[in-house]
């Protein structure tokens, strides 16, 4: 167990900036609102952070001016008025890894306050025909799969999940019991996208396919928005103003391939549960919520199965009868998750485990009731398309 | 209307579309284990072997998995239209993706159900599809 008291490290602080549909904001002054919020929230002021991580897709193209198109590290620390920036992680994919990166340099010393965060802007489409008739190549290997029409990750969730379905006996009825869970969380949360529209099992049912199994709940809502977390060590954490959230267990795992090929997807998050009850010393029994990254929502089976919260095959019958709802065994992504909040890739759900170890996931006007009673460990997963990464957030600081 | 994506033969992958253009499905083959893999590697994901000689295939497999895409971001594509792996008979761990070709019912697609090859002239380039055996 590498995460021991001496060198505990803490989530102390949370913010988000506004998330939504085509705001007019550009993603940097989002990026700085989150942050802004997130070093208020810990009872810092934005000139002790000393040290900077993001999480970051791929660069945007010729177009990603920094402020307009993305908030990378160089940006943030000028627009902050940082003075000095002891350490800091640039672009890196998996917001689950950033967190590990930064739990690092603060056990090793090499910062105080570590800033990171996750801001999202969605380019506004060309449009997909420019009115050529001229057929498109396809090169690399592409050439395998754009001429059959297989582009974009939502054909592939949906091909993993057919096999899935087709294999043990799962129906879109059981996925729906996630996606309405999810649905209540972000009705309960006023950052989500969806706070205000809710979600019936017939709408669910009826909704228009994108690839089948996958209809358009399943997958999340591109939005502008961005979120921030501040961490420290324990020692640090102690004087500020919120209860910290103890980094507990934290991996970054790559997947088995004991079996060639793995079945797509579902075989990933395996190893990060072996290596994440090894770290923490805990098993799933317990975990008291669990925010498991949805891009698509048939990963919340995978995550749970992997994980250890059930078997093989299970999780689509485990998750029924409210299990995964408020006052169930494993309360899932109570603030609506990304097809609920809206897709900031990972820091809504470290902001919400957050904030559910300090007791207070619904302090703020317009929260509706998601605290999870007593909750004293919260897992999170990030990834599940190969590069998977998670940790876990305590109560009490680590023996 | 837009056209369909045509692949772009490159040099490590002229022997898969010159095959084709033979009506002949031919794969990398790993020289020292006799490991198939559907699309060219530099190393054998079973041994480490770093050569591989192209070897035709029967052209037979199972749907290993399928979905009906209802909202196309590909261009050219009418929906709904249908994507499936095939899972190789000589190899069932190669997947190799496709249409599923000729009339059927979408509401009968199933794993497990015997496919095999056959070849669709595309802007110059013959491009394996898969139909109901």
């Amino acid at each position: 167990m590498w995460c021991d008291a001496k060198n505990s490290v803490a989530i102390v602080g949370v913010g988000h900036s506004r998330v939504g549909r085509r705001l007019s904001r550009p993603v940097g002054l989002l990026a700085l609102d989150a942050a802004r919020a997130a070093a208020e929230d810990a009872g810092l002021k934005v000139g002790d952070i000393d040290g900077l991580s993001l999480s970051a897709g791929p660069p945007l193209g010729p177009d990603a001016v920094p402020g307009l198109r993305s908030a990378p590290v160089e940006w943030m620390a000028e627009a902050l008025q940082l003075k000095r920036v002891d350490w800091w992680t640039t672009d890196v994919r998996n917001i689950s890894m950033a967190v590990g990166y930064a739990v690092q340099a603060l056990a090793t010393n090499s910062c105080k306050y570590v800033l990171l965060w996750r801001a999202e802007h969605q380019p506004r489409r060309g449009g997909a025909s420019n009115g050529s008739t001229v057929a498109p190549k396809a090169e690399g290997e592409a050439a395998y799969s754009a001429p059959y029409g297989l582009s974009g990750t939502a054909i592939r969730y949906a091909l993993a999940f057919m096999r899935y379905m087709k294999r043990f006996g799962a129906k879109r009825e059981h996925l729906a019991a996630y996606v309405l869970a999810a649905r209540k969380g972000a009705n309960n949360n006023p950052n989500a996208v969806f706070y205000s529209e809710r979600l019936a099992i017939a709408d669910y049912m009826g909704a228009r396919m994108i690839a089948d199994p996958l209809c358009l709940y399943d997958c999340d809502m591109p939005v502008d928005g961005a979120g921030a977390i501040v961490l420290t060590r324990a020692e640090r954490a102690k004087d500020l103003r919120r209860q910290p959230a103890f980094v507990s267990a934290l991996g970054s795992a790559g997947w088995n391939r004991d079996v060639l090929p793995p079945e797509e997807y579902e075989d990933n998050p395996g190893n990060l549960g072996r290596i994440l009850w090894a770290s923490a010393g805990l098993t799933p029994k317990d975990i008291d919520g669990a925010m498991l990254y949805d891009g698509f929502s048939p990963s919340i089976f995978w995550w749970l199965e992997g994980l250890g919260f059930c078997g093989r095959g299970e999780a689509f019958d485990w998750i029924q009868h409210g299990r995964i709802e408020l006052g169930g065994d494993l309360p899932v992504n109570t603030f609506g998750g990304s097809i609920g909040e809206g897709r900031l890739h990972g820091i809504g759900h470290w902001i919400e485990a957050t904030k559910q170890i300090q007791g207070r996931a619904d302090d703020r006007p317009g929260d509706g009731a998601r605290q999870i009673a007593n909750a004293r460990n919260i897992l999170v997963a990030t990834g599940m398309t190969g590069h998977n990464a998670g940790g876990i957030l305590s109560k009490e600081l680590p023996a | 209307m837009a056209e369909k994506p045509v692949p772009a033969p490159s040099e490590e992958t002229a022997p898969y579309w010159e095959g084709a253009r033979r009506r002949e499905l031919v794969l990398p083959r790993c020289t020292g284990c006799g490991w198939y893999v559907a699309q060219p590697r530099l190393v054998c994901p079973k041994c480490q072997g770093e050569t591989f000689d192209w070897h035709p295939v029967s052209g037979t497999g199972k749907i290993h998995t399928c979905t009906i895409v209802h909202q196309a971001a590909a261009p050219g594509f009418d929906v709904p239209y249908v994507v499936v792996r095939v899972s190789l008979d000589e190899q069932p761990e190669c997947l190799i993706t496709t249409n599923l070709v000729g009339a059927y019912d979408v509401e009968r697609l199933d794993i497990g159900l015997p496919v095999v090859v056959e070849f669709e002239e595309r802007g110059g380039v013959s491009l394996p599809q898969f139909r109901l055996e």
